[in-house]
């Protein structure tokens, strides 16, 4: 016996050394900034198709969107994003709402152009009904903004200011644009997203 | 809403009691989602004196009012008092974890909720009839599936006097203030970060405390925003209660700061002093990232070499010796 707890022993050593190799733990999937920037093809209010392949060379900002949402409301009333993408002209701006067609905070095109129109929003809407772009993003909550350089990877994603409370200091989406238009990495590139849940 | 009153009996009976010291309790300001008033512990205190203040949450079925750090969404209450508290700071009760659609994390407290507040009483607090006047505005989220932001004005007029307290009242408060975390030694925790699998990185937490009782386990973080944290998984070991949390670093472009720091709240364990829920700050050494991994892959390969090798010559030198 001595020879199999030996043996044993001997090899219980080799195993435990290899085991942190394959160490493993969950991990949710949020999309990582310098990871490349997910494709996607979706169609706006009117059915047009927007996709992103064919933004190449453009820089992207992606806001995911949902009226029914207080956070996505405030912002609309205060002109947050509104704002912020005039000061860019050169960028596309996208709002991409994943509400699921069969939550009550789902909106039909025509009332989804009302609210845009009562609050100046003239960049286009995105519908993701399955939810499968929201997902490859990682998108959390509404808003959750990404802003893709024009190499088409991730270089910024999280919230649109430091204030949940409506009374932001600084505007990290506002300083991710200024920051690639001239040549610079943003810093942060991330930040905790705030809002109300995706209504996937 | 009066139904949810209703179910703060204890407070609701002091009402009802005739000659006992009554801790002064403040209007309810009435949200729908949320009802919120100002409490304190003293029937009476004086001027510089501890106010004994909470501020108590009493939530509509499903909705939810957050921790200092809230999880994937939402944000903490703030308090901001305009008079008669000096040095008010809102303190955190240990929280519960709430699962919401979407993949979110949040955590907070249902139902209800007295998040102590510490303070003295302003020397300039006398308002009329011998009370002082405490004035605060509050300024929330509460949230089920669906999250309203709220804000409002709180006040309490306590009595000015000797401190008397009003025992139910106090012993209401002073549970809420019993679930605050209590800091550890340092070297009562040992927390190891080691790689793990897609870069990520893998923390392994163990309160060795002696005499440490576990109930229900959970481990909270307030962390660098740059950090995806996993759910931690609980495992009694010989050392004490241990948690391992995955740890992925959400931005390529930046390298995180080494130390990491990392602020932990352990709750569901019981110190021998009956603390329920510990505290502490870590600054861990991030492990060397591609170059450490190969060396620890080398050495860790290396090893299992030798030791097998050991193995068979082991085995060789017995089948030798008894052929």
């Amino acid at each position: 016996m001595p020879r199999l707890a030996e043996s044993r022993t001997a090899l219980a050593a080799a195993l435990t050394l290899a085991i942190p190799l394959f160490g493993c733990g969950p991990s949710r999937a949020q999309l990582a900034v310098g990871e490349p920037a997910p494709g996607f093809a979706l169609q706006d209010l009117d059915g047009h198709e927007v996709s992103l392949a064919g933004l190449r060379g453009r820089i992207v900002v992606l806001e995911w969107a949902n009226p029914n949402c207080p956070f996505s409301r405030g912002h609309a009333e205060r002109k947050t994003m509104v704002s912020t993408a005039a000061r860019h002209p050169e960028v596309v701006w996208l709002a991409i709402n994943s509400t699921h067609p069969s939550h009550s905070d789902h909106l039909d095109p025509a009332a989804y152009k009302r609210f845009l129109a009562e609050h100046g929003i003239g960049y286009p809407v995105l519908l993701d009904p399955t939810g499968a772009t929201g997902h490859a993003y990682g998108a959390r909550t509404t808003p959750h903004m990404f802003v893709i350089d024009k190499d088409g990877k991730v270089a910024y994603q999280g919230a649109i200011d430091d204030d949940p409370r409506g009374h932001p200091s600084v505007n990290y989406v506002d300083a991710a644009l200024t920051a690639l238009e001239t040549g610079h990495a943003p810093d942060p590139a991330t930040t905790r997203p705030y809002g109300c849940s995706v209504k996937y | 809403m009066a139904a949810r009153h209703a179910l703060s009996a204890t407070l609701a009976a002091l009402a009802l009691a005739p000659a006992a010291a009554r801790g002064a309790v403040g209007p309810w300001l009435e949200q729908g989602q949320a009802d919120v008033r100002l409490v304190s512990r003293w029937a009476s205190s004086g001027p510089g004196a501890d106010a004994g203040l909470g501020v108590e949450f009493q939530l509509a079925p499903g909705w939810h009012v957050y921790w200092k750090n809230p999880g994937d969404a939402g944000y903490p209450p703030r308090l901001t008092f305009s008079s008669g508290l000096d040095g008010a700071t809102l303190r955190y009760p240990a929280p519960a974890r709430f699962d919401l659609p979407g993949d979110l994390v949040a955590f907070g407290y249902a139902e209800s909720v007295i998040y102590p507040v510490d303070g003295r009483l302003a020397a300039g607090a006398a308002g009329t009839r011998g009370t002082a006047h405490l004035a605060a505005r509050i300024d929330y989220l509460v949230c089920a599936e669906s999250c309203v932001p709220h804000a409002g004005d709180l006040t309490l007029d306590l009595p000015l006097g000797a401190r008397v307290e009003d025992p139910e009242i106090a012993a209401t408060v002073d549970r809420w203030r019993a679930r605050l975390s209590v800091a550890v030694d340092e070297h009562a925790v040992v927390a190891r970060l080691a790689r793990g699998r897609d870069g990520g990185l893998d923390l392994a937490l163990t309160l060795t405390e002696p005499g440490l009782t576990v109930g229900s386990p959970d481990l909270f973080f307030e962390s660098d925003p740059r950090l995806a944290l996993g759910r931690p998984r609980f495992e009694a070991t010989p050392s004490g209660p241990s948690f391992a949390v995955s740890i992925r670093p959400l931005d390529e472009s930046h390298s995180l700061p080494d130390p990491l720091p990392l602020a932990w709240t352990a709750t569901g364990v019981r110190t021998p002093t009956g603390a329920t829920a510990l505290e502490g700050r870590l600054a861990l050494d991030l492990p060397r990232s591609k170059g450490y991994r190969a060396v620890a892959a080398g050495a860790a390969a290396l090893a299992a070499v030798l030791a097998l090798a050991a193995l068979v010559w082991r085995m060789q030198r017995r089948h030798a010796a008894h052929p």
